[in-house]
């Protein structure tokens, strides 16, 4: 939360949401510039496990 | 998250730290040996309840899995401090349905193996407190959720 502040300076706030069954997870993050300091209300993307885990390939 | 679905998600609870501890380790690498090693809350227990780390203090892990072919409860919550720690499971406290598990910053059922540890900071309740609002907070959208027929999908998690 609040990049701005200095205990928190170059530390970035994601929020995260497991989709363990569907093999996916999905991702926030703090938006300063719409000054969305809490990742949480931001914009949430999906990700495929295929796209982050190399799973042998 | 590790590619099996296993999830740690770390939560800090109330407990005085083992200060004469020398090989104190963070949760961090715990938490990275764990989703290398684990595929299961159950697992993970198991693997935890092998080592000997003396961890840095109050710390509850919401553990969850796939819940669809899961043979044992899907979600446990680690409830663990410097001196040890137990896995709670769903049915231990409200809400108790077996694919439902909340977790905040206090222990329900680990009441410290070194109980002055936790006391002193008041970390342990034995049942839900009016106080732990955050708990409230969940388990009344889950009820209200569960009265009304409806399930709590990431829209809902979202917005609430």
């Amino acid at each position: 939360m609040a990049s701005r502040t200095k205990q928190y300076d170059g530390i970035t706030e994601y929020s995260f949401i497991g989709y363990p069954d569907a093999m996916k997870f999905a991702l926030a993050k703090e938006d300063l510039e719409k000054k969305i300091l809490e990742a949480s209300y931001g914009t949430f993307v999906a990700y495929d496990f295929d796209e982050v885990f190399d799973r042998g390939r | 998250m590790n590619e099996s679905g296993l999830i740690l998600a770390p939560h800090s609870a109330m407990s005085i730290p083992d200060w004469s501890a020398t090989k104190m380790l963070d949760n961090d690498p715990i938490y990275r040996e764990t989703l290398h090693k684990t595929a299961t809350p159950q697992e993970a227990w198991n693997y935890w309840k092998s080592k000997e780390a003396i961890r840095v203090g109050g710390f509850n892990t919401a553990v969850s899995a796939r819940y669809r072919d899961s043979l044992d409860y899907p979600s446990l919550t680690f409830e663990t401090d410097s001196y040890g720690g137990e896995a709670r499971n769903p049915v231990f406290i409200d809400p108790k349905d077996p694919f439902s598990i909340l977790t905040t910053n206090t222990f329900y059922q680990y009441s410290g193996s070194n109980a002055k540890a936790v006391s002193l900071v008041n970390g342990y309740r034995s049942s839900l407190q009016a106080d732990d609002y955050r708990y409230w907070a969940m388990l009344n959208l889950l009820d209200d959720s569960a009265s009304m027929g409806k399930t709590i999908g990431t829209a809902e998690m979202i917005e609430y």
